[in-house]
């Protein structure tokens, strides 16, 4: 079938199958064309990385037969940040029997997302998230059981059902191991290569359609091309743009930006998801935050003290002075409010002056009671890794007294617009994973993304992309195709670049004043007069980044610091889109929370009439303010409603 | 707090390779090791020298990134506990502190403390999996798994792969690592059917890689991060005897095991 | 695969050498059990130690049979020792400026020059009591005067002396680790297997460290 998602009107297309919700995937399915057994092995793909998405992309492609080339700037594909993924993986299989199903989660899901993601992916996504665990645990993942020997779960924020399966603290960890064993299986197949510590820095277009791209060997410095069939992105989530989040330190955005300057759009960028419960904030030296997981929620209570600046210690604090706001605020989901909600509440009270802790931005997690009804026994087996994580870092003792937990950056739901098959508005380019748009909309509910990342991978993508490789007839292209070339050198000139200016100014302090900004100015609440001060201060920084940053040694050996300052290099520029999102969308909706538009009771206030609507930016090139795209979302099953957690 | 570091520098895999020594001033105990070396690396940086080269991500202690020898114990001083998740309270003003990288032929250094783990994967690769492909797998609680298997494999399964048991083993030993992963899958039902060509395979490629045997030191179940027991590697040695008289291997239809 | 290649693969990996180690060290210690045993009979006089000895004897077929087992098991035991040091030591070409040993102890990591030490010792035992090449009176059967006429000689008690130090490392690191190399090692007792095992082997070195002891004291005579 031809494909023209860029329509003229700047209405994007997002190839929506049709007929009923239900039916959708199982008819597109259907109707994609297939690539034959035999010729499977003709067609090779790069993957973009090794998570969750990208490890079970890759392996499975392979599976099917297809050449694939693997990439990641790790040293293995099994140190992907979705690693670091603790609480769990929601699917719909109701084992509890407490009334969930696939159109529960579907709902929850568009629903905790605040009424901006699209409908018919959401719903495929519960549908497959069922086929997810049945999956990993053939793989022989050790999901937590029962006693029975059954498979056990545990309820997470904003959802009443418990749907969400868990391995100890370290469920990402298990399913990226899961993936990452039958990725290596397929490299000894020999139908996967994998190339670690190497990193894309830009994407290849030949006649209009993705073709290849260009890395950097971060050994040996050597910049290369690798040639293929379609291109698929799996590099993950850009919340390092902030500096301090609870992302891993490598986490970036350049393989998505360098792919937005190609002509991909660029969804949402503005939607970044702050997570209630991290490990504040100690000093200026610090270099990330750590998140303790949100599943904490379902046996800690979150307070403060009722009066401002009450200096005591939280146990000479009695029960009538305690203001647990979140149970006083939300009754029904009470400690189990979404995200946004849990951390937006959270700033509320430290802006009041309640917060505890030295820097007054903290609020107790208290566990005091669930140890009081289950014992500390129970409390260990449920937590015990998390708690000694806190421990380790803070010095106290949570057994005792209460975490001191604030809100930090923790996931972006923008990401690279894709359509329906997961295909950017570049031809042959997909993204899957966390780096693309797709099934968050303003927020997304704990444990959604291990489901999303996998879901794309094991069994969206590897469906889709075989119609674009039977239908699109790709002529054949190599490496000494001049499109290589050239990028290559711009590459290569910017490399140097980077390496002369020898300025006065490290990376990192570039990186943490651009954090700083965007924390203050695009963070948990944003309104037009900070974002436009941001939008005149960014160009600035950007500017004496390029005469000031200093990058020691050479590029033709292992250089960290010339990797970082081609990371920062790109936040740096894609910070500014952040910000004109931010600014363009005057309603307030899950993460992205415009002072100006909120109810009397202070909470989001959406605009349905106005921006029901994703907003797909498009690179205009050096210096011009980006075009936007809009696609129209469609609720056809689902009630618009302001959402409510009371 | 005020310290003395002296670390491992090489510039390159074939280039010579030397301790040198360096102040680490204005240390707070707050600060985990990681930002301690961040603190010296901005002042390198800004004297126009090359920064201190580790590997690290995830600062959470389970990417498995990072690692060093520092003063001579694998991850340092605390029990437990991955380099990055060390704090430096654990060291008091004026200490020295000695830094080297992981050391065995199996884990080549590429830059100061930067080594090459990429065996652990060819050990992956060589058979740690259950041969399953997407699509095929049945009902998840079709088969049921003991509570106490499952809890046990997971003990097994939480291995981050840093490569500090061998960087610990008087004998570069991977026995720790390649047991754990054995052991994870043999608990289960689902890893059955491979176990034996499994350990087989996993235990030829570990002694391809050049890594040393195990002669019950111990010293890598005192620098798991993860605190995996050296019970693991008897119970691989057991599996392995098993396979090894083999009557099952043929029928799962391994050839060279 | 066949036997013979199932074998050679075995005896080719770390894991198969360990497999070996242990069970030759299990036939080696319960022989050095025995000797032991035999050996204490010193003190309940002359007579008694003979008809011990004159027992051994008594079954040439039977010896022989002993010897060329415990012998055989010697030399596996000892091969493979030489070829997992010899992997062990191409595993680390580059050793650490600093390294500071958590768990492991003088006993593990004297197990490779300990277990040479001993091959010496049995040499020279041999043809000090067995054959009586090197012993100073050799009186043929009569071991009894042979052990006290031996260990008189002050160098040769302190040599043994010396040796038991040698061997009671050597099973205190041994003794338990040779029911971890055939797998036979479980978190409900390996603590006090642990423990048993290392009160065994310091009991061997002072029931036989004992002896050249009491000769050369004039305790026995
Ligand atoms: C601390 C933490 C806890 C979380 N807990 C949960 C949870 O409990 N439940 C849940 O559902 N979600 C959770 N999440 C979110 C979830 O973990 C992530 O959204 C998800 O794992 C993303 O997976 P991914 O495969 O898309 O990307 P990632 O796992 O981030 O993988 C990115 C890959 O791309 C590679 N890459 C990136 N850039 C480049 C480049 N330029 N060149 C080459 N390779 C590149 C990297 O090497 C890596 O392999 C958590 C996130 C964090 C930070
Ligand atoms: C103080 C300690 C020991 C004493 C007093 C001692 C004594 C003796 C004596 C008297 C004999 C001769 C027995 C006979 O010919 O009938 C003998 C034989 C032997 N001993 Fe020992 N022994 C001691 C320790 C050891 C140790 C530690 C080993 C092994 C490591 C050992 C191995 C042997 C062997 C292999 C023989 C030969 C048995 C045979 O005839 O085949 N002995 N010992
Ligand atoms: C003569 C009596 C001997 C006895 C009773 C004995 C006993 C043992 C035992 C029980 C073990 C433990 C096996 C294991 O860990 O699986 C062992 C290990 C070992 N022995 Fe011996 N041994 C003897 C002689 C020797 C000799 C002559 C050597 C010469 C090289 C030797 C070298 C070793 C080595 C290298 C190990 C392995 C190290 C270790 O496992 O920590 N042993 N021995
Ligand atoms: S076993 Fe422990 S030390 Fe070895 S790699 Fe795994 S986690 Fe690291
Ligand atoms: S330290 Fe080495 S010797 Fe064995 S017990 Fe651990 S591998
Ligand atoms: S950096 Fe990830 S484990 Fe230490």
């Amino acid at each position: 079938m031809k494909r023209d998602t860029a329509a003229p009107t700047g209405a994007l297309n997002a190839r929506i199958p049709p007929g009923p919700l239900d039916r959708k995937w199982d008819r597109h399915r259907f109707d994609l064309k297939l690539v034959n057994p035999a010729n499977k092995r003709k067609y090779s793909i790069i993957v973009v990385g090794s998570g969750l998405a990208g490890g079970s992309a890759a392996a499975t492609l392979g599976e099917l037969g297809y050449q694939v080339k693997c990439f990641c700037f790790q040293d293995s594909p099994r140190r992907a940040h979705s690693i670091a993924a603790q609480g769990g993986i929601n699917a719909a299989k109701n084992y509890q029997n407490d009334g969930d199903s696939i159109w529960r989660l579907f709902y929850d899901t568009i629903k905790g997302g605040d009424f901006r993601a699209r409908e018919a992916n959401v719903y495929r996504l519960a549908q497959v998230s069922v086929e997810i665990i049945d999956q990993c645990v053939a793989q022989g993942v050790p999901f937590a059981r029962e006693y029975g020997g059954l498979l056990a779960n545990r309820s997470f924020g904003g959802a009443q059902v418990s749907r969400t399966f868990y391995a100890r603290g370290q469920t990402g960890q298990q399913l990226l191991l899961g993936a990452y064993q039958a990725l290596e299986r397929q490299v000894a197949a020999g139908t996967v290569t994998m190339y670690p510590r190497t990193e894309m820095l830009d994407l290849v277009v030949v006649n209009g359609r993705a073709r290849g791209i260009v890395v950097r060997d971060l050994v040996t410095g050597t910049v290369s091309s690798h040639v293929a069939h379609a291109v698929v992105l799996a590099t993950g989530g850009y919340g390092n743009a902030f500096y301090l989040s609870t992302n891993a330190k490598g986490c970036n955005v350049t393989a998505t930006w360098r792919a937005h300057k190609r002509g991909a759009f660029f969804g949402n960028p503005c939607f970044t998801q702050i997570h209630p419960t991290c490990i504040p904030v100690s000093g200026e030296h610090q270099s990330k935050l750590t998140l303790m997981s949100e599943s904490l929620r379902n046996d800690g209570r979150v307070w403060v003290p009722r009066q401002k600046g009450d200096r005591r210690t939280p146990g000479e604090i009695p029960e009538q002075e305690r203001d647990y706001y979140l149970e006083r605020k939300y009754p029904s989901y009470g400690n189990l409010a979404p995200r946004d909600i849990a951390s937006r509440s959270a700033k509320e009270v430290c802006d009041e002056g309640r917060g505890v802790g030295e820097t007054g931005l903290g609020v107790y997690l208290d566990f005091q009671d669930a140890i009081r009804r289950l014992g500390e026994a129970k409390i260990r087996e449920r937590y015990g890794n998390l708690f000694e994580m806190y421990q380790r870092i803070t010095d106290e003792n949570p057994y005792q007294a209460p975490m001191r937990i604030f809100p930090a950056v923790h996931y972006t739901m923008g990401g690279l617009w894709v359509d329906y098959d997961l295909m950017s508005t570049i031809p042959g380019l997909y993204v899957i994973g966390e780096a693309n748009f797709s099934d968050h909309g303003a927020n997304r509910l704990g444990a959604s993304a291990l489901m999303q990342g996998l879901a794309d991978g094991y069994f969206i993508l590897p469906n889709t992309i075989g119609d674009y490789l039977a239908t699109s007839g790709l002529e054949p292209v190599n490496g000494d195709h001049p499109a290589f070339g050239s990028v290559e050198a711009e590459i290569s000139d910017r490399v140097k670049k980077l390496l002369s200016i020898r300025g006065a100014r490290t990376v990192d302090s570039f990186h943490r004043e651009l954090g700083k900004l965007l924390w203050d100015l695009c963070g948990m609440a944003r309104n037009e007069a900070g974002l436009k001060q941001a939008l005149a201060r960014i160009p600035e920084l950007r500017n004496e980044y390029w005469e000031n940053v200093n990058v020691p040694g050479s590029d033709v050996e292992l250089n960290q610091a010339l990797e970082k300052a081609g990371r920062v290099a790109d936040f740096l520029e894609f910070a500014e889109l952040m910000c004109v999102d931010a600014l363009h969308r005057r309603e307030s909706c899950g993460g992205h929370f415009r002072t100006e538009y909120q109810t009397p009771e202070g909470e989001a206030l959406r605009d349905d009439r106005n921006f029901a609507y994703v907003a797909a930016w498009e690179y205009a090139g050096r210096g011009n303010t980006p075009l936007l795209h809009r696609e129209p979302l469609a609720f056809e099953n689902v009630q618009l409603a302001q959402r409510s957690y009371k | 707090m005020n310290l003395t570091l002296l670390v491992w520098r090489q510039a390159g895999a074939d280039a010579p390779g030397q301790m040198v020594r360096y102040a680490a001033t204005g240390i707070t105990p707050d600060m985990s090791f990681l930002e301690m070396l961040d603190v010296v690396n901005e002042g390198l940086v800004g004297k126009g020298e090359a920064p201190i080269a580790f590997d690290h991500d995830c600062r959470e202690g389970i990417c498995g990134s990072c690692g060093m020898m520092i003063n001579g114990v694998a991850h340092g001083p605390m029990q437990g506990t991955a380099t990055c998740q060390l704090h430096m309270r654990s060291f008091k003003d004026g200490d020295t502190i000695v830094i080297e990288p992981w050391r065995a032929h199996a884990f080549p250094v590429i830059r100061d403390l930067v080594v090459n783990r990429n065996a652990f994967d060819r050990i992956i690769a060589s058979g740690g999996y259950v041969s399953v492909s997407t699509g095929s797998a049945p009902e998840a609680n079709n088969l049921p798994v003991p509570k106490q298997d499952a809890d046990r494999a997971m003990d097994a399964a939480q291995c981050i792969g840093c490569g500090a048991c061998v960087a610990a083993c008087p004998n570069a030993s991977a026995m720790l690592f390649t047991a754990a992963k054995v052991g994870h899958l043999s608990l289960l039902p689902q890893g059955q059917a491979e176990r034996e060509r499994r350990v087989l395979s996993m235990v030829r490629q570990m002694d391809l890689e050049g890594f040393g045997g195990c002669t019950w030191h111990g010293e890598c179940q005192e620098a798991c991060p993860k605190q995996i027991s050296i019970e693991w590697i008897s119970r691989m040695h057991r599996d392995y005897l098993k396979a090894s008289i083999g009557w099952r291997e043929e029928r799962a239809g391994a050839s060279e095991g | 695969m066949t036997g013979a290649g199932r074998l050679a693969r075995f005896w080719g990996s770390t894991v198969g050498r360990k497999i070996v180690m242990g069970a030759t060290g299990v036939l080696l210690v319960v022989f050095i059990l025995g000797h032991l045993a035999g050996n204490l009979l010193i003190y309940s006089g002359a007579e008694a130690e003979n008809r011990y000895a004159a027992l051994l004897k008594s079954n040439p077929e039977l010896l022989w049979v002993i010897r060329v087992v415990l012998l055989g098991a010697l030399v596996l035991h000892v091969w493979a020792g030489l070829g997992l040091a010899r992997t062990a030591a191409m595993a680390r070409p580059v050793g650490y400026q600093q390294s500071a040993p958590q768990s492991a102890t003088v006993a593990s990591r004297t197990m490779r020059w300990g277990g040479l030490f001993l091959i010496v010792f049995l040499v020279i035992h041999l043809l000090h009591f067995t054959t009586g090449t090197i012993h100073p009176s050799f009186h043929g059967t009569d071991v009894y005067a042979n052990l006290i006429d031996g260990f008189r000689v002050w160098y040769a008690a302190l040599f043994y002396l010396l040796a038991m130090v040698v061997l009671g490392l050597h099973l205190f690191h041994g003794t338990s680790s040779m029911f971890q190399s055939l797998g036979l090692s479980h978190p409900g007792y390996d603590e006090g297997r642990r423990r048993t095992m290392r009160i065994v082997s310091v009991l061997v070195f002072g029931g036989f460290a004992s002896i050249p002891l009491a000769v050369w004291l004039g305790w026995v005579r």
